[in-house]
């Protein structure tokens, strides 16, 4: 067997992947459930989180075991067969005891009855949905370009079903919707930074537990920030603010709807038309699908809620042995990490010291509103120089492309020198955008008219200058992208 | 069933529709009173621009710097060199990656250099997470086994937000420079006098005297300069009594250094026996530095990125020894002109009484008859030939030395320890030499 190499980010990668993935998902599993008094949210994205975990974990290590592939199939049904009762037990009988098998009979009879699609079926869909992505998310390449699209595609499904979902799912969907955002951001750090250590020659790796906390912090500000912003930024706060702005939108509005009924009288007659073509295909519709049976008949039957019995002293035992066992993993996981810390600082080929220090700070706070102040200074000047209005806009505009395209000259090894002039760079740039060197000539040309108070005269002037730099800028990617 | 493509080649997988996308959910969000699209809406608006922010400023308040035990080492000698990097500002840096281009004959010990297009240098790739007003600092060590100038830098560097949702990149110019000097042995080594080696070095006139070194007294001649009576001695002889100066014996030695190690320069280059020429003159000039002597050297090789041939002008200066062997560590195997055209052109601009020392790899007809021609018109010579073949006919009045077989360099890791011990000795004769001129 090969040995299955431990990485903890790589794990915490798994984790959050997954814990992710089920923020979104665990509202739609609970529309399976239809008694909303019965919906522990938490409980049951943990549980679902923990099956696909199982399912990763265990294609990994069949993946590593050698053993035949006839065999490792067999064994994968045998998991799955058993892991769907699993889910229907967690998902739909969660009050009855893990070893009270008679809610057995009652999800039988329930899949027996084909009146109605049954929960159970729900329930038997969801547990194969569940091994699809513990399949998928196992056998992935967990690189950082893949990370992001989870995220990107998470976000959508989560837009997407914020709107869809039944009311009692929706309710705890604010919660799921902050976890998903939590896990996922802590995701994307992880990718980017196993990304980064693959490349990376040199000693240790510096992305160790200190790093985490930072990174957990950070994002728990981000996120409390953005609790603080929704305060403001809500149904209520855009209310509040169109309160606010009725003076101005009512007659706006007073105004709108008199063009808008002034559209509809013209356009009449064509409405009408349309309305008794509608009427028509609806009363065919509606003769069509005159036998089918009213929706409150597909209620399921309700059913009595099994007396609790009474666990086994053993299973008593076993719950202590199982406590024991995990407080001496997370002691030997402690022991562990210190014995790593103290090797480390042995070997001492990495020193980290603080630079911390008041004087420092407040230099660089200084030096901050010093850089802050001398650029208002700038824009003031040039709001002197070109007025309020479309012309600083120009000027603004042509003075950040010519500063872009020196930034990217610098950045292919021609950096402008301080005492160069821009006609003496432009022979420069010349050689670091060979394809463009008349484009780079015109960007030059503009950025010392604006410095002389001649700014472009019209908006497609201005355009015509951005599109030079687009230009430049497609040229140096293509240069990029070939080498 | 078609497979989900994801584009690698993006640079981030985050742009401007997610601020769009933001808005669009707000707006639904209001008009349908769903909390939970504006819920997602203010994320998206808190989460982008803070990141977007964040990597802006990721590089601001970076110091990135090379940092070496020394600047100067001997061939085989091991370095120390700490790579720091400290962050100057409030935001900590989540991930750092510092590409920095490393040359590949100055290996790192332990560690591997990422192959580039060139095959002179590779990239030390190295990570690194910087809390708040953090510097960090990490220590490799270097290998010097060849001699050269060697370039470290420039660094690309990439950052970002601590989520990684952005990243930037940028360059530090900067590069620093490691010299590795020629291994230098001593003269006996190399088969050549212990004594004397390039002659005798004694005036054979008494043209310039030393007025410091008094040799003797004796009477006055008329011809004698009145600041030469001794007076105290004139008074006791109650007659004039003259001092006598010792001659003044500077001895002036040039090393014209051949490159070229083969007849013809379209054949190319023989690296070892280039390597031994090179050492060979490191060694030369040592010993003439030990003994005082002015010395110089001139190779018809330039340094790298230069077509001018080397050339450091005749001196007693105490840093002159750490010059000699700074332009012999940049020689290249790339001849700018002939040794004879170089002897032609340089020798009317030196001392009349220097000896020039013409250490080669290869001796062709053409060097021969040049030696020849100076010799005619009176200049002191020596040749140093390296060649597998002595000098095809006698060279009178030239000092040969054929030393086609001597081992300099090249020796077997196990034997680092005894190689070590020469270096120190070679070290220690540039320090000597420094300390006593000085």
């Amino acid at each position: 067997m090969r040995s299955l190499h431990l990485n903890w980010r790589r794990e915490a990668l798994y984790v959050t992947l997954v814990a992710a993935e089920m923020c979104w998902f665990t509202p739609w599993s609970l529309v399976i459930r239809q008694r909303a008094e019965a919906l522990a949210p938490y409980g049951m994205a943990l549980s679902l989180g923990l099956l696909v975990l199982a399912v990763i974990y265990s294609c990994r290590i069949l993946g590593r075991l050698q053993i035949d592939l006839l065999y490792q199939r067999v064994l994968l049904i045998v998991a799955v067969v058993v892991s769907i009762p699993l889910v229907i037990h967690v998902v739909l009988y969660p009050s009855y005891g893990w070893f009270d098998l008679s809610w057995l009979g009652k999800a039988k009879g329930s899949l027996l009855s084909f009146q109605t699609l049954p929960p159970e079926a729900g329930a038997f869909a969801l547990a194969l949905f569940l091994w699809w992505r513990g399949i998928s998310i196992g056998q992935r390449t967990l690189n950082f370009q893949g990370v992001t699209f989870s995220f990107r595609l998470g976000v959508l499904l989560v837009a997407f079903s914020a709107p869809l979902l039944p009311i009692p799912a929706a309710y705890h969907f604010a919660t799921f919707i902050v976890l998903f955002f939590f896990f996922s951001l802590l995701a994307v750090a992880l990718a980017r930074v196993e990304e980064v250590n693959l490349a990376k020659g040199g000693v240790g790796a510096p992305f160790n537990f200190s790093w985490l906390g930072i990174v957990l912090g950070s994002i728990a500000a981000v996120l409390v920030v953005a609790g603080l912003i929704s305060r403001v930024y809500s149904i209520e706060g855009f209310s509040q603010a169109l309160r606010w702005l009725q003076p101005v939108l009512v007659p706006l509005l007073r105004a709108v709807e008199l063009v808008l009924l002034l559209l509809l009288w013209l356009l009449s007659p064509i409405l009408m038309w349309l309305f008794r073509m509608l009427q028509q295909v609806v009363d065919v519709l509606a003769d069509n699908i005159e036998g089918l049976e009213p929706l409150e008949s597909l209620a399921p039957e309700d059913f009595t809620r099994p007396v609790p019995i009474e666990s086994p002293l053993w299973i008593g035992a076993l719950r202590y042995i199982c406590l024991s066992v995990v407080i001496a993993g997370i002691l030997a996981i402690l022991a562990l990490m210190l014995r790593q810390r103290r090797e480390r600082q042995r070997r001492g080929d990495e020193i980290r010291e603080s630079l911390w220090s008041s004087a420092v700070f407040t230099d660089g706070v200084l030096n901050s509103l010093r850089h802050g102040w001398g650029r208002l200074q700038d824009l003031a000047a040039l709001m002197g120089q070109f007025g309020p209005g479309m012309r600083l806009y120009a000027a603004v505009s042509i003075r950040k492309i010519y500063a872009n395209m020196a930034r990217l000259a610098e950045r292919q090894g021609f950096p402008r020198q301080p005492a160069q002039t821009p006609y003496e760079y432009l022979p420069v740039l010349g050689l670091a955008f060979p394809d463009c060197q008349a484009e780079a000539v015109a960007i030059t040309e503009a950025y010392v008219k604006v410095h002389y108070g001649e700014v472009p005269e019209s908006i497609g002037d201005l355009q015509c200058i951005r599109e030079y730099w687009q230009r430049i800028q497609s040229s140096y990617k293509n240069v990029k992208r070939e080498t | 069933m078609s497979r989900i493509t994801i584009d690698y080649d993006k640079e981030t997988q985050f742009s401007e529709a997610w601020i769009a996308l933001a808005v669009m959910l707000t707006i639904f969000g209001f008009v349908f009173r769903q909390r939970n699209l504006m819920l997602v809406a203010v994320l998206l608006l808190t989460i982008v621009p803070i990141a977007w922010l964040w990597n802006k400023l990721a590089l601001s308040g970076l110091r990135y710097e090379r940092i070496f035990s020394e600047r100067r080492a001997f061939q085989g000698e091991t370095l120390e060199l700490t790579l720091r990097v400290s962050n100057w500002k409030l935001l900590p840096m989540g991930w750092l990656q510092i590409e920095d281009q490393f040359p590949l004959d100055v290996p790192l010990l332990g560690e591997e250099l990422l192959t580039s297009q060139s095959s002179s240098f590779g990239y030390l790739s190295t990570a690194f997470s910087l809390r708040w007003y953090e510097r960090v600092s990490r220590r490799y060590r270097l290998d010097c086994p060849r001699r050269g100038f060697y370039r470290f830098g420039p660094a690309h560097l990439k950052s970002g937000d601590i989520f990684g949702l952005f990243s930037q990149e940028g360059w530090q110019q900067e590069v620093d420079w490691l010299i590795v000097y020629p291994k230098v042995v001593p003269i006996a080594q190399l088969g050549l006098l212990s004594k004397e080696p390039f002659g005798e070095t004694k005036a054979r006139q008494r043209i310039f005297e030393d007025p410091m070194r008094t040799v003797g007294v004796r009477e006055h001649q008329p011809e004698d300069s009145f600041r030469h009576i001794h007076w105290k001695a004139t008074a006791r002889q109650q007659r004039l009594q003259a001092r006598v100066y010792e001659p003044t014996t500077s001895f002036n030695l040039i090393i014209f250094l051949n490159v070229a190690t083969f007849p013809k320069h379209w054949q190319g280059t023989d690296p070892v026996l280039l390597e031994r020429a090179i050492s060979v003159a490191a060694s030369i000039a040592s010993y003439s530095a030990g003994q005082r002597y002015t010395v110089g050297v001139m190779a018809n090789g330039s340094v790298p990125h230069s077509d001018q041939p080397i050339k450091v002008l005749p001196s007693r200066d105490p840093k002159q020894l750490a010059r000699i062997l700074e332009a012999l560590a940049a020689v290249t195997g790339f001849a700018t002109s002939s040794i004879e055209n170089l002897l032609l052109v340089e020798s009317p601009k030196l001392p009349w009484g220097a000896t020039l020392v013409v250490v080669t790899g290869v001796v062709s007809e053409e060097l021969v008859v040049t030696l020849l021609r100076l010799r005619d018109v009176g200049r002191r010579l020596v040749l140093v030939s390296l060649d597998q073949k002595p000098p095809d006919q006698e060279l009178e009045g030239i000092l040969c030395y054929h030393i086609p077989g001597v081992e300099i360099d090249f020796r077997p890791p196990s034997r680092r320890g005894e190689v070590r011990g020469e270096f120190v000795q070679g070290r220690q004769a540039v320090e000597t030499f420094t300390r006593l001129g000085g």
